[in-house]
């Protein structure tokens, strides 16, 4: 194992699951705790096609739109109104993930489905980890130029109209749905693909692994502090989480794991109090001064 | 939307009328807060309602734009029954209202608070944005265009939300007392304002506690009283005009 590159990856991961999460989560500010099913489905997809001995690319494509499938349900049947529904729904249904693939032999185990090597291209297997990096590195740079064009495409204005005032964008003629759906299907395929990736650079999958609801916890609380004021404050903060998790274990058992939540809780919670609007945001007291020398 | 409606074609079915309430009612929180409420709009026209406070002029013009769903009563929009129709859809149409208090979308600035409304018709940014401009020229707001909402004056503040509607190129505009909070200058100048956006052909329709308070002068006038469109005392409008 070569560490450096494991940690790298993982940052790249991290960085590109937050930025995926940020188009709904802090762009419309509806919370979901369940990105964990997409980054689940686009894992367990290359599995199968490993275990059918296809192409991981086309697992890959295919996970990706079955996640948008997901998404798109979920999304029409929940993103109205003000999101509370759609973060409660999100919330049941990762919840209930990990159990329900695990009760369900998907690749003929209930368990961890280890790859088979097969190094080539085409099979999405490299003998070294720089292939890995730079693959991850196009994923994230894809994610991040979504983010930067949502700045200024109509989606991106709309979006953070019905956030910052919702009926007052509907008065103008914005429908809260439409733009909502587009950013949660583009999530879901952009999470999707980095959880083949993920699948396909640890050689496995397991439940726990790919569906844990912890992993949709850690990508919410992510965009939650990084909030939504610069397009690289998402990603950055997921780089950075992903290496402090890599350096201390942030789910240990007994006592310890306790004390990591409690600490965990009370970050969350003090750059929320200080930070409404994210860790990134201008402070509220700079603001008025600049509103005010700008007057 | 607006194409497929046709809007020229349809005139004729209402004649001259754009805009036609008939027998309104409201039910809020299990009261009747509008009980009959008849109102025609021509086209083109400035219209004005009049009453005291909680009369139901807002309420009506909640109505108009689909923040509120009457209980009963007919509301039609060149011949079409709107009543049913959400907040958004009837945007698109061509009704668009303001609030008596400014409504920002957070610390968006100027230019892009008016983009928002300008996206409904010019769905390319570019295109958005030109408009958004042309808008804020016409509304006097080009000099305050990078700054937040928070940093405007009261006036500013009301031009921005008449200019966040002007930009979706709206057949009605409705002004819930727009000139709450002003003082005579600051109506002078959304008088102007308005003027300079009714060239076009703009129907507007504004409701206020007197006819003072209208942002200028209008060619038709309604009074509401306890929920009910009343005849107006024959005088009145010819008050103001003198």
């Amino acid at each position: 194992m070569n560490g450096a590159f494991d940690l790298l990856i993982m940052a790249l991961v991290f960085a590109s699951l937050a930025a995926a999460w940020s188009w709904l989560g802090s762009w419309s500010g509806i919370v979901s705790f369940g990105h964990a099913i997409f980054f689940g489905i686009g894992g367990y997809a290359v599995a199968v096609s490993n275990l059918r001995g296809g192409s991981p690319w086309y697992g890959a494509l295919g996970g990706a739109l079955a996640s948008v499938i997901a998404a798109l349900i979920c999304g029409l049947l929940c993103l109205r109104g003000r999101g509370y529904v759609f973060t409660l729904v999100t919330l049941v249904a990762g919840a209930v993930a990990e159990p329900f693939v695990a009760a369900h032999a998907w690749v003929g185990t209930h368990d961890a489905f280890v790859f088979p090597p097969r190094i080539s291209f085409f099979n999405l297997q490299f003998d070294q980890k720089w292939p890995y990096v730079l693959l991850a590195l196009c994923v994230l740079a894809a994610a991040l130029g979504v983010t930067v064009g949502l700045r200024s495409v109509r989606i991106g204005y709309y979006l953070r109209a019905l956030r910052a005032n919702a009926p007052a964008a509907r008065a103008v003629g914005v429908a809260a749905l439409p733009p909502r759906l587009a950013v949660l299907a583009a999530s879901a395929f952009v999470t999707s693909v980095v959880g083949s990736f993920f699948a396909e650079y640890a050689l496995a999958v397991t439940p726990h692994a790919m569906f844990a609801l912890s992993i949709g916890f850690d990508i919410a609380l992510i965009g939650i502090v990084a909030g939504p004021a610069r397009p690289w404050g998402t990603p950055l903060v997921g780089a950075v989480y992903a290496l402090v998790a890599h350096a201390l274990p942030l789910h240990p058992a007994g006592a310890a794991g306790v004390a990591v939540l409690i600490v965990q809780g009370a970050v969350v919670v003090s750059i929320a109090l200080l930070r409404p609007e994210g860790l990134f945001a201008p402070s509220p007291r700079r603001r008025v001064v600049a509103a005010r020398s700008a007057a | 939307m607006i194409k497929a409606l046709n809007i020229d074609k349809l005139r004729f079915d209402m004649g001259d009328y754009v805009l036609s309430l008939q027998a309104v009612s409201v039910r809020v929180g299990g009261r009747e807060r509008l009980r009959c409420v008849d109102l025609d709009v021509k086209r083109g026209a400035f219209a004005a309602l009049v009453g005291s406070a909680g009369a139901g002029k807002s309420l009506t013009l909640a109505c108009i734009a689909g923040a509120r769903r009457a209980a009963r009563g007919r509301v039609r929009y060149f011949g079409y029954e709107i009543r049913s129709f959400a907040r958004e859809r009837i945007a698109r149409l061509g009704i668009v209202g303001t609030q008596s208090e400014p409504q920002p979308f957070g610390t968006m600035s100027v230019l892009d608070t008016v983009v928002v409304g300008a996206l409904l018709r010019h769905p390319r940014i570019g295109k958005a944005r030109a408009r958004a401009r042309d808008v804020l020229a016409l509304t006097g707001l080009t000099e305050r265009a990078m700054l937040p909402f928070a940093a405007l004056g009261d006036v500013d503040r009301k031009r921005l939300e008449v200019a966040r509607a002007l930009a979706t190129d709206p057949q009605v505009l409705l002004l819930d007392d727009i000139a709450a909070g002003l003082d005579r200058a600051g109506i002078d100048a959304l008088t102007t304002l308005l003027a300079r956006a009714r060239t076009t052909g703009l129907t507007v329709v504004a409701a206020a506690r007197t006819l003072d308070r209208i942002p200028g002068r209008p060619d038709a006038v309604s009074a509401i009283e306890g929920g009910r469109t009343v005849e107006l005392p024959a005088a009145a409008p010819a008050d103001v005009r003198a």
